[in-house]
């Protein structure tokens, strides 16, 4: 053989090699730590420029205590086509962190069915020997009774649990920040107008008030015409517009309470009403027509120039957007609160104005069962959840990253002023950023700040009077009509139904011409829900709506005796 | 034609087959069986890429769960296939892929080919070098930014053509993305603008295959363009012609997923709601992989009968045909 062909062949097997090398499963670094996947299965989860997830300053603190480095995955595809990427070719990363909705909702649905084929690491055992911290993770404290009842224990887990949900609040004091979802005009509009923001209570009257701006005439800050009310991407949200006709005690599950009975949400009178009231804004050059398929970056397009004049959002979108662009040159269009407008119950609230003080929906951890270290990654875990791991996670290092004042952690002065300048300088060091991996966060409990360098409940003037115009209640005890759907006989018919919905009936009622052509497509709308067995399922709603959980478990048993 | 079928199956003709047509085949690949080594990492490439995975439609006779994966689960027979025609929008989702393909084959089918014979007469060799990558470079940019360019365009906010309506003839701005009689046309359009281009690719080598003596002869004899376009160009072009329309009528329940999810809006959804996006939505979104397997398995069954019959009637009608 001669000299170039050895070289050929020596080339070609370095690459061959190389080819396949990729294809081993490495899960020990070089000090020794093992490496553990964790995917953070949540859309446009990419880790930002200079953040590692494996090397950092607090990653290292990890890798010492426990004997884990983390491999960070993100999910650049939508969450459900991740999940069900890993399910069905098995190929489950260690540790996922994934949204999870409860009852029907699809995510939901396909991580209990993983659970149930086996996919998924019993959780019962572990935490009883390596994960202490996590043991009251599903304690009805923490957890609303529904979701504890159908999705964390229901009777085919047989006792077992095989994912928690993280964030949890220690006390009142965690309650978020509210929203103050709202309708937002910009205040020079309302001064020249001379309009009272509170006068403006109900929809119709917002209506009125779009109509003088429409015939106002007023200009964005490059002189062109105002749209006069608009959302940001994808139509979030118009629904401060319609609140009039919206009750927020019945957000919680997609069939509604009307007139004693229970019916589907689109069968409902309100929800035409609300179809109606869009059509109306439509039709008379109300509201941005882009707004339902425009992207974020459309949306802050308009919005940097001042260009929609009433704009449908929670507070601190609009202000975190805009404070140094249209604000900066601009203070006079600074966008405030209208109403409250109030809704249906004759209640303030909008939006998610009215919500459950324990847990109901958000983003759940599992662990895969084919994980080669589950102790490892149970004591990794175990030691993040502990009072000493969640102080490293949120602070860093002391001495380094933060000191003790009056026994309480605080960032040091040069960390928190680099976090002020770029707030990713935090996760760079790996601050704040394994905390999606802690249960109970309760920042505001344990440490006495929920945000760096912030008293508690510090707000701006302009942020506490949105707040106090669109308020937050949070309810005690909910129980989602969705999990009694759930039990209906026929439910994967009606399922299937909702899932393909009317074929875009109600949409094309709410982008009509006409009333009359609106109210024909409604028309249409429900007599499709009744072809399809909507009507005997709503009676059937109706009958069950208050069953209590004893109830809901016998209608279980006798669905399983069949 | 039966006799002619009887004819086929005697031995004498199934001898003069092996005579005429294999015997011929394996002399000429004994004689070059250097070369066609060349073909075996194409072999094994749609071996593994496309035979093995075939495998995979048995999915749409199965209730598929992750824990048996492929190779396990119950077989259910036709359930999918009962769920998916029992669904409420079956026949509009039929309706809608075929009116979209059909008016693709029409309208957008032509195009290339006009396009590679209006690209052929131009005569210097710059200027059509440049229309061509010009017209090309559509195909290399994704549906995301074609529709997203689109919107600028359209735009009832500051859109080209919205202000050119506006500056010229005193119209207040269309939202054209939101009027339903806009859909088709804008369909039509975009994707005329991306695949023109790229697909008169196949239409300029088949011209440029021509003989040139035949232009030569219909010059002496008087022949002007057209003349020359019809009585040569076209007809010497015909063969690829009809092949790639027997191929495009296989993808006729395909009406094309990126572009249609992508100009999807509450205005045009009942006559944009397809077969392609409902079997992303129950399959890869809904998990549901049995019943996106029985509407592949559906729509492929259906489109390779469409084939099958154009292909029998093109060699019938024109002596063309695949097979």
């Amino acid at each position: 053989m001669n000299f170039k062909k050895k070289t050929a062949l020596l080339l070609a097997l370095v690459t061959a090699t190389g080819m396949f090398s990729g294809c081993s499963k490495q899960t020990a670094t070089k000090d020794g730590s093992v490496e553990v996947s964790f995917l953070n299965c949540w859309q446009g989860s990419e880790a930002p420029s200079g953040v590692d997830y494996a090397s950092n300053p607090v990653a290292d603190v990890i890798a010492e205590k426990t004997g884990v480095r983390l491999k960070y995955l993100s999910c650049p595809t939508s969450e459900i086509e991740r999940l069900n990427l890993a399910f069905s070719t098995g190929d489950v990363p260690d540790i996922v962190s994934a949204p999870f909705w409860g009852a029907h909702d699809p995510h939901t649905q396909v991580i209990k069915k993983a659970a149930e084929q086996g996919l998924l690491l019993p959780l019962n055992d572990y935490i009883e020997q390596y994960a202490p911290n996590l043991k009251d993770a599903w304690s009805p404290e923490l957890i609303s009774r529904d979701y504890l009842e159908n999705d964390f224990e229901p009777p085919v887990f047989e006792g077992e649990h095989y994912f928690f949900t993280t964030s949890l609040p220690l006390s009142d004091l965690d309650r978020p920040t509210p929203n103050a979802y709202n309708a937002y005009i910009r205040k020079d509009i309302l001064e020249a107008l001379g309009v009272d923001p509170a006068s403006i209570s109900d929809s119709e009257k917002l209506y009125e008030l779009m109509k003088q701006v429409k015939a106002g005439n007023f200009k964005d800050v490059n002189g062109n015409d105002v749209i006069v009310s608009g959302t940001w991407h994808s139509g979030w949200t118009f629904e401060p517009f319609y609140n009039t006709y919206v009750s927020q005690r019945d957000m919680f599950s997609s069939f509604k309470h009307e007139n004693g009975e229970i019916k589907l949400y689109q069968n409902t009178e309100r929800y035409a009403k609300q179809v109606l009231y869009l059509r109306k804004l439509r039709a008379e050059g109300l509201l941005d027509l882009e707004c339902t398929t425009q992207t974020n970056a459309q949306a802050v397009e308009k919005m940097s120039t001042g260009k929609v004049a009433i704009v449908g959002s929670p507070y601190t979108t609009v202000y975190d957007t805009l404070k140094n662009v249209l604000y900066k040159d601009h203070p006079e269009m600074e966008y405030v609160p209208l109403g409250p407008i109030m809704n249906m119950d004759g209640e303030p609230y909008q939006n998610t104005g009215v919500a459950r003080k324990k847990w109901g929906g958000g983003g759940v951890i599992f662990v895969s069962a084919t994980a080669k270290h589950p102790e490892k990654i149970m004591e990794f875990l175990n030691y993040l959840n502990s009072d000493e791991g969640v102080t490293l996670l949120r602070y860093g290092i002391e001495g380094t990253h933060y000191e003790l004042v009056d026994g309480k952690p605080r960032l040091k002065e040069d960390i928190l002023k680099s976090y002020e300048e770029d707030p990713l300088n935090l996760p760079r060091l790996g601050i704040n950023l394994y905390t999606p991996l802690i249960l109970k966060t309760g920042y505001a409990t344990r440490f006495g700040e929920d945000q760096y360098g912030k008293a508690l409940n510090e707000y701006t003037e302009a942020q506490k009077h949105a707040i106090e115009v669109s308020p937050t209640t949070y309810l005690e005890d909910v129980y989602s009509l969705n999990f009694v759907a759930t039990r209906y006989p026929k439910w994967d018919e009606i399922l299937n139904v909702m899932n393909t919905g009317d074929g875009g009936l109600m949409n094309k009622a709410g982008v009509a011409e006409t009333e009359e052509e609106a109210l024909e497509y409604i028309r249409q709308s429900r007599e499709f829900y009744a072809k399809n067995g909507m009507t005997e399922f709503e009676a059937w709603m109706t009958e069950h709506q208050n069953d209590t959980s004893e109830e809901l478990a016998a209608l279980d048993a006798a669905a399983a005796q069949k | 034609m039966k006799a002619k079928a009887r004819k086929e199956k005697t031995p004498q003709n199934k001898s003069l087959f092996y005579e005429q047509k294999i015997r011929p085949a394996i002399k000429d690949i004994k004689f070059y069986r250097g070369l066609y080594w060349f073909i075996i990492p194409a072999l094994v490439w749609y071996f593994i890429f496309w035979l093995i995975p075939l495998y995979g439609i048995t999915l749409a006779f199965k209730d598929f769960n992750y824990r048996d994966g492929l190779f396990g689960n119950d077989w259910v027979g036709l359930k999918y296939f009962k769920t998916f025609i029992a669904n409420p929008q079956f026949w509009m989702m039929i309706r809608n892929t075929l009116t979209i393909s059909i008016l693709k084959m029409i309208l957008c089918f032509p195009v290339p080919i006009i396009f590679a014979l209006m690209l052929n007469e131009i005569q210097h060799p710059l200027s059509k070098r440049i229309m061509q990558t010009i017209s090309y470079l559509p195909h290399f940019v994704s549906w995301v930014i074609i529709v997203a360019i689109l919107n600028k365009f359209i735009s009832p906010y500051g859109g080209l053509i919205n202000e050119l309506r506006e500056k010229f003839f005193g119209l207040t701005p269309h939202y054209y993305m939101g009027d339903t009689k806009w859909f088709y046309p804008l369909i039509i359009l975009t994707h005329n603008y991306k695949t023109m281009g790229f697909s008169s690719i196949l239409y300029l080598s088949a011209i440029a295959g021509i003989d040139q003596e035949l232009y030569e002869a219909a010059y002496i004899d008087g022949a002007g363009k057209m003349r020359s376009l019809l009585s040569i160009t076209l007809p010497c072009i015909k063969p690829t012609i009809v092949l790639n329309f027997i191929l495009n009528i296989g993808g006729l329940l395909a009406a094309g997923f990126d572009q249609i999810y992508l100009m999807t809006n509450p205005s045009n959804e009942m006559i944009a709601n397809v077969l392609d996006v409902y079997s992303i939505n129950v399959g890869i979104k809904g998990g549901n992989f049995s019943l996106a397997t029985a509407v592949g398995l559906f729509t492929s069954a259906i489109s390779f009968l469409i084939v099958w019959a154009t292909n029998r009637i093109s060699r019938r009608i024109s002596e063309i045909s695949l097979w």
